[in-house]
C-alpha cells in the first residue's frame, strides 16, 4: 500500500514535469527539424531556422533591445536590492513592515494588472513607448527577487561580524564596503543573474509599456500573431537556453545546493 | 587602590522595562587580569559591550586614562574586543583578519603586512597567514581573534568567554597562554567568563556580578575563603552556609546558637549584636571527618554521597536540623582511609577559624 502511495507519488510528479517540458522539449527538437511544420516524423536534421533568426534585423533588433534593458535592470535591481535588504536587516524603523510589503509585492500582482498600471503611470509622464519605460518597469519586477536572495545571505551573518569591525574601527560605512559587500558577494552577483534572466524573459508588463522598443518575447508574439514559422522554435530555444543558463550560473554563485560547504564556512545561520 | 585605568562610574543599562546592569562602580587597574564572572543574565557581557561601546550606558560614565568614553562611537574607541563566536572575516585571509584594524586606521600594506606577521609568528602561526581563516581549527581562530584584537597594541583588551567553545584540553593551554601573553605584554586583560575554573586559574581579581549587580570585587583567594555574602558562597559552592542568632559577641569569636546547636565563629568584620540573626559559612575543606571530635566544634551527622574532583572529594553529610546538606572537602586518600558507607554516622567537627560570619566585602 505504501509502496502504492510511493509508486503514484513518483508518477505524479513525473506526469508534472512532463506536462511543463514537453512543450519546451518539442520546440527545441522541431528548431533543428528541417521540415517546416511540426509534425512527426522528423525530416533531418538542420540549422536553418537559426540562421533565419539571426538574419531577420527586427529579431536581432529585438535581442539588443532586451540586452539593453537586461543589463541595466539587473544592475539597478542588485543595487536597489542590497540597499533594501541590508535597511530591513540593520534598522527599526516605523513602518518597516509596511516597507518589507511593499517591497515584495510586485511578483504577486497580476501581470496585466502591473501593465496596464505601468501603462497609464508611465503616460502620464511621457515615458510610455520609450525604452526606459520597459527598464523602469522591469527593475519594479526583478527588485523583489535580489531583495530576497541577498536578505537570504544577510540573514546568514553572524551579528557580531559588523561590530567586530566597528571594534577595529572601521566606520559604519568602511563596514559597509570591507564586511558586509564581501561578505554577500556571492549572492550579489546571483541576484545579478537572475534578475537579468527575469527582465530577459519578461513578457506581458513589457508588451504593454514597450510600443514600437520591442523586446524578445514581445517580438515573439507579434512573429506568432503574422505566420506559424519554425522561426518561432529556434528563438524560443535561444530564450529559454540563456535564461536557464543565467539563473543556473545564478544559483552556482549564491551557493544553493551547496548546503555542505555553506556549513562549513562557520558562520553560524 | 591604585590609580585605575579604566573607571566604571555610577554605571547602569536599561533595556526597556529590563535592568541588565544597575548603579555599577569599580575601577580596572594597569596591567591586571580581571575576571568578570556571574550565571548568564547577570550583566557580564553588557558591561563588556559598554566598555567596547556596543552599548551606551543608560546613566554614569565610563573613562579611559581619565577621559569619559560617552557618546564615543565603538569605531572612535581603543578597546578591541575579542568575541564568543570570534567574529573573524570569513572571506578574508589570516593575514587580512589580523591586518583589518591597521587597514581601517591607514597603515600602508607592506607596514600592516609586517606587523601582522610578527603578531602571528608569536602567536606561531606565521606559516598560516595566507591561509582562508575557516581552514584553521578551533584553537587556531582563536590565536589568529586574539591577534587581531592585539595587533594595533591596545591598552586594554577585552574578551567575551572566548574559550567556551574549545574542549577541556584545549582550553586550558589558551589559559595558559593568555595568562603568559598578558603577563609578557603588561596590557589590561578583562575577562568575562562564567567559569570559575578559567576566572580562578588567570585572574589577578575577580568581579562577581548577579543580576546586574557586583556582588564582590577581591583576588580569587579572598574571594573563595571570605565571600562576601550568601550569593558569593553559593555561587563558588565550597561552603556550607548556616542560619542561627548571635548568643554572645567576643572580639575575636562569637557564639551562635543554630537549630544544631551552639557553635564558635570568627567574627571578621561583622558586627554582632545580642540575639541578632547571624549567617555564617564553614569552609568544607576545613572540616575533619572523625569518630570523635578533633576540633571545638562538631555536629554528629549521616554520610549520604560524595563527588570526586581530581584529587579531591566532596562528602555531603545530613545534620538534624539543617536544610543544607554539610559539605566536606577532603583529600583522596584521607577519604579512602575512612572506608564510609552511605548511610554511616559520623562526626564532623571545625575550628572556630574555618566558621565565618559574613561581613565586608573584601
Amino acid at each position: 500500500m505504501v509502496r502504492l502511495a510511493r509508486w503514484f507519488g513518483w508518477g505524479y510528479t513525473a506526469y508534472t514535469f512532463l506536462f511543463i517540458l514537453a512543450p519546451i522539449a518539442a520546440s527545441l527538437v522541431f528548431s533543428f527539424n528541417a521540415d517546416r511544420f511540426p509534425a512527426l516524423p522528423l525530416t533531418g536534421f538542420s540549422t536553418d531556422w537559426y540562421v533565419a533568426t539571426f538574419s531577420d534585423p527586427l529579431i536581432i533588433e529585438a535581442f539588443q533591445r532586451s540586452l539593453m534593458v537586461a543589463v541595466p535592470v539587473a544592475l539597478l535591481s542588485t543595487v536597489l536590492g542590497f540597499c533594501a535588504a541590508y535597511c530591513d536587516y540593520r534598522f527599526v524603523f516605523r513602518g518597516k513592515s509596511l516597507f518589507s510589503l511593499l517591497m515584495l509585492l510586485p511578483p504577486t500582482i497580476p501581470a496585466v494588472i502591473m501593465g496596464l498600471g505601468m501603462l497609464s503611470y508611465l503616460s502620464r509622464i511621457n515615458l510610455a513607448g520609450e525604452i526606459g519605460a520597459v527598464l523602469i518597469s522591469h527593475v519594479v519586477i526583478a527588485l523583489p527577487f535580489a531583495m530576497a536572495m541577498i536578505r537570504l545571505r544577510l540573514a546568514q551573518m553572524d551579528d557580531a561580524l559588523e561590530e567586530a569591525s566597528w571594534n577595529l574601527h572601521a566606520s559604519p560605512a568602511q563596514t559597509l564596503w570591507h564586511v558586509v559587500i564581501p561578505f554577500c558577494k556571492q549572492s550579489l552577483i546571483a541576484a545579478f543573474l537572475i534578475t537579468a534572466a527575469v527582465s530577459f524573459d519578461e513578457f506581458a508588463v513589457a508588451w504593454f509599456v514597450s510600443g514600437l522598443n520591442e523586446t524578445v518575447p514581445v517580438r515573439v508574439l507579434v512573429f506568432l500573431q503574422g505566420q506559424v514559422s519554425p522561426v518561432i522554435n529556434a528563438i524560443g530555444t535561444v530564450v529559454f537556453s540563456s535564461s536557464i543558463l543565467l539563473v543556473a550560473l545564478g544559483m552556482a554563485v549564491s551557493g544553493v545546493g551547496k548546503a555542505k560547504q555553506a556549513g562549513a564556512d562557520g558562520s553560524p545561520a | 587602590m591604585t590609580e585605575a585605568l579604566v573607571e566604571i562610574d555610577g554605571v547602569s543599562k536599561r533595556f526597556g522595562d529590563y535592568t541588565a546592569v544597575t548603579e555599577t562602580s569599580f575601577g580596572i587597574r594597569e596591567g591586571e587580569f580581571l575576571a568578570i564572572m556571574g550565571s548568564s543574565g547577570c550583566g557580564k557581557t553588557t558591561m563588556l559591550r559598554m566598555l567596547a561601546g556596543l552599548e551606551e550606558p543608560s546613566t554614569g560614565e565610563i573613562r579611559l586614562e581619565g577621559r569619559s568614553q560617552k557618546g564615543l562611537p565603538p569605531w572612535r574607541r581603543e578597546l578591541p574586543l575579542v568575541w564568543q563566536s570570534l567574529a573573524l572575516f570569513p572571506f578574508l585571509s589570516v593575514l587580512d583578519n589580523v591586518g583589518f584594524g591597521l587597514k581601517m586606521r591607514g597603515v600602508s600594506k607592506p607596514e600592516r603586512d609586517r606587523r601582522s606577521l610578527a603578531w602571528l609568528s608569536k602567536l606561531e602561526l606565521g606559516e598560516f597567514a595566507s591561509r582562508n581563516v575557516m581552514q584553521l581549527s578551533g584553537g587556531q581562530r582563536q590565536r589568529v581573534a586574539l591577534a587581531r584584537a592585539l595587533v594595533t597594541e591596545p591598552k586594554v583588551l577585552l574578551l567575551d568567554e572566548p574559550l567556551s567553545a574549545l574542549d577541556a584540553h584545549l582550553s586550558v593551554r589558551m589559559q595558559a597562554l593568555l595568562r603568559s601573553l598578558q603577563r609578557e605584554l603588561g596590557i589590561t586583560f578583562v575577562y568575562v567568563t562564567h567559569s570559575q575554573t578559567e576566572a580562578f586559574s588567570m585572574a589577578d581579581r575577580v568581579v562577581i556580578m548577579s543580576r546586574g549587580k557586583v556582588e564582590q570585587i577581591a583576588s580569587p583567594q579572598t574571594v573563595y575563603r571570605h565571600p562576601a555574602n550568601r550569593f558569593v558562597a553559593e555561587f563558588i559552592g565550597n561552603v556550607t552556609i548556616l542560619r542561627g542568632s548571635v548568643a554572645e559577641a567576643g572580639d575575636q569569636s562569637i557564639r551562635v546558637n543554630t537549630a544544631t546547636g551552639s557553635m564558635t565563629v570568627s567574627r571578621g568584620d561583622c558586627t554582632p549584636s545580642h540575639g541578632a540573626p547571624a549567617d555564617f559559612y564553614i569552609n568544607a575543606d576545613q572540616i575533619s571527618i572523625g569518630g570523635a571530635p578533633q576540633h571545638e566544634n562538631h555536629v554528629t551527622a549521616r554520610f549520604l554521597s560524595h563527588k570526586f574532583v581530581g584529587n579531591m572529594v566532596t562528602l555531603f553529610l545530613e545534620v538534624p536540623g539543617i536544610e543544607d546538606d554539610l559539605k566536606v572537602i577532603l583529600p583522596e586518600r584521607t577519604y579512602d582511609c575512612l572506608g564510609l558507607q552511605p548511610g554511616d554516622s559520623v562526626v564532623a567537627s571545625w575550628p572556630a577559624a574555618a566558621a565565618h560570619c559574613f561581613g565586608g566585602t573584601s
